[in-house]
């Protein structure tokens, strides 16, 4: 009660300083901007520290801070190369996903496997279904995934789950001609060039790292991988140059067309 | 606990383990039956010990094929194959023409190795690689696959040594393999005294083969053996060879070549006079995807056969060349030309074992689903079997047959 009071006198004689001179007018207002001062500052880190924390545990921010970039293979010659892997690596590549993810498939049609090539997510399951009217025995000894699974004629077997990223080469054990790619990316910025080279990925933060792999690439790692300061930027394109040629195709192993993915 | 309550438990414990062992394998049973219509002016078949080289001398209806193969796997890369047939004509009207156990476990080597072991046929040609080594061609074989169905099986063993191009990124794949056998000692002797044949009959194991009772043959005052063939009987105890290589592009062109040597010893003959011929030959088979749609399939053998002390020598040798065109997914046409010839070179003349002929097929198909056709084939055969006088008959004969067939598998 008394505080009360003596903060209503304070308030009163104040009122009557300004009323009483200007030089008490000046000190009570440098006062009252030290203050003020004091409280924007205050208000600005408590404002960036909530951001902050919005950005690190809100999946709603994450998602507004997307991007979309094209990203655009070549051959040593500068020729643009269709059907090549492209995964980019930013700071938010290792985020796991919360979105449920789909089962992919790897089928078999006519005694290959189809696609040739299928590119999933890390922690994403494949069903190899056999439309096939004869017995199939699926394998891989990749690193990345080591399994075997026996796709016998009109029987499903389990799907697979691909818990690493990387790549991994299919093989079957009774048709010895029969061979198939599933690339293992990250996360889910990954995309497949077009005809003119260029894939288009959404992104999430700044490119660190551009991945690039097709399995009848020559590059000395496996994968052909380039740091965001080695890009080139052309057009609105970032451009990746293979270092070597790529082999000769040999999709005449199979008869139905393993470019469509 | 007494003996009595101690039978139900073990019962119990042995089918269970019966039980999950059957639930670790898996079997996939096929069947093919077809069912044909017959024209032919054939007189008298070799089946029905005649002189005629085509397998039916009678018009009308006839079960030509009612096969069932029980594919089993195993697991760890063991699996078995059993083929069985019914026959309305010939020595059994039921039996097996295959039984084999094959191994062929994961490898990570790009070069892969694989066992065979039973009876089989080995994998010369490319005319019979539908279910239960039948045609998806033509409904009769070629001369010279109709020789290796009657005549022909491996008991024994067979080891490939394979790698396919694509795991080496090459277009170029191989494989070599070799088998050894028994049980195949008379292998020749149909050939010889009857000549080559044409038609879809793969004979049975352990089954005993006809043909023409010629009197040189079964005189006692001459060669004094039966008139059929235990093809796969084993009379001398020696061990059969084989030798196969592969070598493939792509999958569009295939040339497989083999040599064959049952190594018998020509001079062992059994209480019932059955003798063991020693017979080579080569063979050479080649597979090309002309077009999206067309093929190509032909092959070559050649060899000599020996029974006794030269009393029967022959050379041998047939070829046959194949297209197929696929019009659609369901209408296909076949034509193949072929010819054959046993030329004899022996101690015996009066035993005039010289045989050859030419032959032509065609074969249009029309499949309606997965689960039936019906086709038409035509063949004629111009042959010559210079033993056919000794039984009052014409050397030469030229037969036509025609069938259509509805074939129905599952």
């Amino acid at each position: 009660m008394n505080k009360l009071n003596i903060t209503k006198h304070i308030n009163f004689e104040s009122l009557l300083r300004l009323k009483n001179g200007k030089v008490c007018i000046e000190e009570e207002n440098k006062q009252d901007n030290d203050v003020n001062t004091f409280i924007s500052i205050l208000s600005a880190i408590l404002i960036c520290l909530y951001l902050s924390i919005m950005v690190l545990f809100s999946p709603s921010v994450l998602a507004n801070s997307e991007t979309s970039i094209d990203v655009q293979v070549l051959a040593a010659d500068g020729t643009p190369l269709a059907s090549m892997i492209v995964e980019i690596e930013t700071a938010n590549s290792n985020t796991v996903s919360t979105k449920e993810k789909s089962i992919a498939i790897m089928d078999q049609i006519d005694q290959q496997f189809f696609p040739h090539i299928l590119v999933v997510e890390k922690g994403q399951a494949v069903s190899f279904p056999n439309s096939d009217d004869i017995q199939h025995h699926v394998y891989s000894f990749s690193p990345t995934k080591t399994f075997e699974q026996q796709l016998f004629k009109g029987k499903d077997a389990h799907p697979i789950l691909f818990e690493q990223s990387g790549i991994v080469e299919l093989g079957c054990n009774i048709h010895d001609w029969m061979q198939g790619f599933i690339y293992v990316a990250q996360g889910n910025q990954y995309g497949v060039t077009n005809d003119n080279g260029v894939a288009k990925i959404t992104i999430n933060g700044g490119v660190q790292k551009v991945h690039v792999w097709h399995p009848l690439m020559q590059e000395e790692n496996m994968r052909l991988s380039v740091q965001a300061s080695k890009l080139t930027l052309k057009n609105g394109l970032y451009q990746v140059s293979l270092t070597k040629p790529m082999i000769e195709s040999l999709s005449d192993y199979e008869r139905l067309n393993i470019d469509v993915y | 606990m007494s003996i009595d309550r101690f039978y139900p438990i073990a019962c119990a414990l042995i089918l269970s383990a019966v039980s999950i062992s059957i639930t670790a394998q898996h079997h996939a049973i096929s069947g093919i039956t077809r069912l044909s219509l017959i024209d032919t002016n054939a007189n008298q078949s070799f089946i029905n010990e005649g002189t005629d080289i085509l397998r039916f001398d009678e018009n009308g209806l006839v079960i030509s094929q009612a096969a069932i193969e029980v594919k089993s796997d195993w697991g760890k890369g063991l699996t078995s194959n059993l083929t069985a047939f019914y026959h309305e004509d010939g020595d059994l009207s039921f039996g097996l023409t295959e039984a084999y156990v094959k191994y062929r476990p994961l490898q990570r080597s790009s070069k892969k190795w694989q066992v065979r072991l039973g009876s089989f046929y080995p994998e010369m040609s490319f005319e019979n690689t539908d279910t239960a080594w039948l045609s998806p061609d033509t409904y009769q074989f070629s001369a010279i696959n109709a020789w290796i169905a009657e005549e022909m099986r491996i008991n024994g063993l067979e080891v490939a040594y394979s790698q396919n191009g694509r795991s080496v990124r090459s277009k170029w794949s191989w494989d070599v393999r070799a088998g050894l056998f028994k049980g195949n000692d008379t292998f020749g002797s149909y050939l010889t005294w009857r000549g080559f044949s044409a038609h879809d009959r793969q004979s049975l194991i352990n089954e005993t083969v006809m043909f023409a009772p010629y009197p040189e043959v079964i005189n006692p005052n001459t060669i004094w053996s039966p008139n059929d063939v235990q093809p796969f009987r084993e009379i001398d105890g020696r061990w059969g060879v084989y030798v196969g290589t592969h070598l493939a592009y792509l999958r569009r062109a295939e040339l497989r070549y083999y040599f064959y040597d049952n190594r018998a010893d020509p001079n062992k003959l059994t209480p019932e006079r059955y003798y063991a011929w020693h017979t080579i030959f080569h063979s050479l088979a080649f597979n090309m995807q002309l077009t999206e749609s067309t093929d190509l399939k032909m092959q070559v053998i050649d060899g000599s056969t020996l029974m006794g002390y030269r009393v029967v020598y022959a050379d041998f040798s047939a070829a046959y060349f194949q297209l197929n065109h696929q019009f659609s997914d369901k209408l296909q046409a076949t034509a193949r030309l072929e010819t054959f010839d046993v030329f004899e070179n022996d101690n015996m003349p009066l035993d005039n074992n010289h045989s050859n002929g030419v032959g032509a097929t065609v074969n249009i198909q029309y499949q309606f689903n997965k689960h039936y056709s019906l086709g038409i084939e035509h063949s004629a055969i111009k042959n010559y079997a210079y033993n056919r006088p000794s039984l009052g008959l014409s050397p030469k004969a030229v037969v036509h047959q025609w069938q259509l067939t509805l074939e129905a598998r599952f």
